[in-house]
């Protein structure tokens, strides 16, 4: 069997199994552009980051700016802070993603979390000098849905990429907060910053 | 509506009707204002389809490596799989013999190790594929392979410049053979490409655009029915080739903008007080480079 007839079976399992997972009717349509990457585990990105929150998306501005000794479009969103599960972010903060739209001019960027006005998400966050950022782009975002039963429940952000599974028993952020509720999640979340602090002392 | 619009959406039109008829689960990046930027539409239509798919003005696109490739894959290896990635997609099998009505030539090596569009019209451009060897410069982003940065005309949608970073410094484990595989780099620059040329993510689980990649496998070197119907609609083979000019916005440049001393196309440097005889020199080294890339394109 080639290579690619083996994981075209494989893949074909899949579905069944995203059916009776609990984020099947929250996973959402593809994302409009990816970059590749590998999977974080929740303690991964947890560890990473400065902060966890709950936020708003209450206002935005793209401009050029000067990164990695070039000139990219970035956008700034201001995040009204609902609940911070981790760490500490004050009651709002700027978040700097890539991309934007500036004149005439837009840039895409792959696999970057896509922040939009109104919107409500958990956001892992890392903060570097005065700049905050999510941390690994599109996995640090998960946007909140309300369900049909008025439960609010984390979604995948829409542009997260091509993803590889990390390899060992780890699993990923995305496997272990996507379709939950917001509640469970931030139990979740709690759980491992504290496991993590546990083993710094 | 504006010309350059109706011109963009007569081409998507075109691209849709012009579709194979296989089963379809494909996407086009679009440029969508709700988004503040890009978005997608999908094949068939999906609920929260938004905006006017991206496009290339040119039939003729160019790329280039940044000279010094990476530990990992050197400059020759680089060549040689980001040429066999664009290769698959122009080859694809739109029926009737027929290909994607669109051609991607290697324009050779180049000085620029930045992701960068110089807006400016006296700067010139290129496409550049580089790899970052020193340090991934997107902090809190260790696990990204390879990041894909597209900009385009908000009013028309067009695309002006796409360059690609991937991330050598944080993964070590890029591979280019056929056996051994870890992150096989054909695999991933192929989906990359795929994106280069306009192309969102598919729901089809076993295409190349699809949002999944297994490690250590070489799955996504090659397209499924899907992929190839979403670049034969993107690339009709029997649309009218308005232009053929692989030159990117604003002419070629070799050298990122901030080194571009001289009138645009040239993209040479020019070391401060050197004088007239600089400039002298600065001609000669234009040529050679013009020179080189033509030589390249012939190989």
């Amino acid at each position: 069997m080639r290579p690619r007839a083996i994981a075209i079976a494989t893949l074909l399992l899949v579905p069944a199994l995203v059916t009776l997972s609990p984020s099947a009717p929250l996973s959402g349509p593809a994302p409009a552009e990816a970059s590749v990457s590998i999977l974080l585990s929740l303690e991964e990105i947890t560890a990473a980051s400065t902060a966890v929150i709950v936020g708003t998306a209450s206002e935005q501005k793209s401009q050029w700016e000067e990164l990695a000794g070039g000139r990219r479009i970035v956008t700034y969103t201001k995040i009204k802070v609902d609940k911070t599960i981790a760490g500490s972010a004050g009651t709002e903060v700027w978040v700097r993603t890539l991309g934007g739209a500036v004149g005439k001019l837009g840039q895409a960027v792959s696999g970057e979390a896509s922040l939009t006005i109104g919107s409500k998400s958990v956001l892992f966050l890392l903060k570097r000098g005065d700049v905050t950022m999510v941390t690994g782009m599109a996995q640090g975002h998960y946007p909140i849905k309300v369900d049909e039963k008025g439960i609010s429940r984390l979604k995948a952000s829409p542009d997260v990429g091509a993803q590889i599974q990390p390899s060992g028993p780890t699993i990923a952020a995305r496997d272990a907060l996507v379709g939950q509720t917001l509640d469970s999640a931030v139990t979740a979340i709690t759980k491992v910053r504290k496991a993590l602090d546990e083993k710094k002392k | 509506m504006k010309r350059r619009s109706k011109a963009a959406a007569a081409i998507v039109g075109v691209g849709l009707l012009a579709a194979p008829a296989v089963a379809q689960a494909y996407c086009r990046t679009a440029n969508c204002p709700s988004h503040d930027g890009a978005w997608q539409v999908c094949v068939p239509a999906e609920t929260d389809d938004c905006g006017t798919m991206l496009w290339w003005k040119s039939r003729c696109l160019g790329f280039t490596l940044q000279k010094d490739a990476s530990s990992q894959v050197n400059l020759a290896e680089a060549e040689k799989t980001f040429k066999a990635a664009f290769d698959t997609w122009m080859t694809a099998d739109c029926g009737g013999g027929k290909h994607p009505s669109v051609t991607i030539d290697y324009q050779g090596p180049v000085e620029c190790d930045k992701q960068e569009y110089n807006k400016d019209k006296t700067k010139g451009n290129a496409n550049v594929f580089m790899f970052r060897d020193d340090s991934w410069p997107y902090e809190g982003t260790a696990n990204i392979l390879a990041l894909t940065t597209v900009t385009y005309n908000l009013d028309t949608s067009e695309i002006y410049d796409a360059d690609m970073e991937i991330n050598s410094a944080d993964i070590k484990d890029f591979t280019v053979g056929d056996s051994n595989v870890k992150y096989d780099l054909l695999s991933v620059v192929t989906h990359e490409t795929g994106h280069y040329l306009g192309l969102a993510h598919s729901h089809d689980v076993s295409a190349t655009m699809y949002t999944d990649y297994k490690a250590m496998t070489t799955t996504l070197r090659d397209l499924t029915d899907d992929d190839t119907a979403a670049i034969c609609a993107a690339f009709p083979p029997d649309s009218p080739s308005a232009t053929c000019d692989d030159e990117p916005r604003h002419g070629f440049a070799e050298l990122c903008g901030v080194d571009q001393t001289v009138e645009k196309g040239c993209s040479c440097s020019v070391p401060s007080g050197e004088g007239s005889a600089a400039y002298g020199l600065v001609g000669l080294l234009g040529l050679l480079g013009l020179r080189r890339r033509r030589s390249q394109r012939r190989s």
